[in-house]
């Protein structure tokens, strides 16, 4: 028996691949987002609502990761210039080489944004990088205020994020100060962005997408 | 769940390094603790996803890194399998660090070499 030294990274070919893409956003002068949150949180609602508030000018995309149906590209493709859906046939997350098949129907000349709304998973996407510029998690009010303490990974890994459904803060149990605090010891500097997409509260995260888009 | 596509990605790994005639027997693995794996859903992937082939029987370690902490108050440092943990010495809440490493270490290789 012979013991054989490695000591590489598993995830070196996704890294690489997403590496590849980051060169292509950039060369193509596009900002790209990487948005992670559980299966009903509200990733594509929030998308719906914030494309029609953006200014005008901004030309945005959108890779959508499911495992099965066209379903969220359809209730995008109101709103966005080009929607790609990427199936990942039962996988629990997207991978830089989705992203890269993605790409294939997608005119990166022509936009200024792209968003990558993830597979509904608050775990396994976190660790995957997609060639992307910033993270962005979605909790929201309904799923309760102990699920950003109850996943780490996340919390550590993002630029920013969102809770959203604040419309039924009034009705379910949700210490807004509990679940600010179990992200605060993980993340002191993490942006928070209260929003609702149903009401088209989305005041805190425009700013920040803004802000996102110009560098 | 991923750690089904994390065993993918070992096995054409392992393969890229398996010296020409070796068969692996098992190989050594280190994780982050930022990095999410439950070593017993990577060790039951890993069989699934060998169970034809060559690599079939081959035992995978994981080493899972705890979560770094240091207190803000009294400078003490601990480890721990919580991220969100308390100093035992005065009570402050502690900043965990961890980080999403997930490397392969080493495989041990049979070989048909008699010496
Ligand atoms: N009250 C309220 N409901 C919302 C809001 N945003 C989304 N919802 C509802 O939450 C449900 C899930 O919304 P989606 O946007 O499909 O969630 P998703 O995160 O894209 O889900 P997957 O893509 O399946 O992971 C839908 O019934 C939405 O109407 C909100 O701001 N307020
Ligand atoms: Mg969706
Ligand atoms: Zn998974
Ligand atoms: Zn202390």
């Amino acid at each position: 028996m012979t013991q054989v030294e490695v000591i590489e990274a598993v995830l070196g070919g996704n890294d690489e691949v997403a590496a590849q893409l980051r060169e292509r956003f950039d060369a193509a002068g596009v900002r790209t987002l990487d948005i992670i949150g559980s299966p009903g949180s509200g990733k594509t609602a929030l998308l719906e609502a914030t494309l029609p508030a953006l200014p005008s000018a901004l030309r945005v995309g959108v890779l959508v990761g499911d495992l099965a149906t066209r379903r969220d590209a359809d209730r995008i493709a109101r709103v966005a210039s080009q929607v790609v859906q990427i199936n990942t046939a039962g996988g629990c997350h997207l991978e830089a080489h989705h992203v890269e098949k993605g790409l294939a129907a997608l005119d990166l000349a022509a936009l200024d944004l792209l968003v990558i709304e993830n597979v509904g998973n608050l775990i396994c996407p976190v660790g995957w990088d997609l060639g992307q510029h910033a993270k962005v998690g979605v909790f929201s009010v309904a799923e309760g205020d102990d699920k950003p303490g109850k996943h780490p990974p996340l919390v550590l890994a993002a630029d920013a994020l969102v809770l959203t459904k604040s419309d039924l803060l009034p009705y379910v149990p949700f210490d807004r100060a509990f679940f600010e605090q179990d992200i605060r010891q993980m993340n002191p500097s993490v942006p928070i962005l209260e929003v609702s997409a149903l009401k088209g509260d989305l005041a805190p995260w425009l700013t920040w997408l803004e802000a996102f888009v110009a560098g | 769940m991923h750690e089904f596509s994390i065993a993918e990605h070992l096995l054409g790994q392992v393969r890229g390094h398996l010296p020409p005639g070796g068969r692996l027997r098992g190989l050594s693995l280190r994780a982050g603790a930022a990095q999410a794996i439950d070593p017993e859903a990577l060790a039951l992937a890993w069989r699934a996803l060998t169970e034809d082939q060559p690599e079939r029987g081959s035992v995978l370690a994981l080493e899972r890194l705890p979560w770094r902490h240091a207190c803000a108050g009294c400078g003490g440092a601990w480890t721990s399998d919580e991220a969100l943990d308390a100093c035992g010495a005065c009570g402050l809440p502690s900043r965990p660090r961890g980080d999403f490493e997930l490397t392969l270490l080493s495989m041990e290789v049979e070989t048909d070499d008699p010496g």
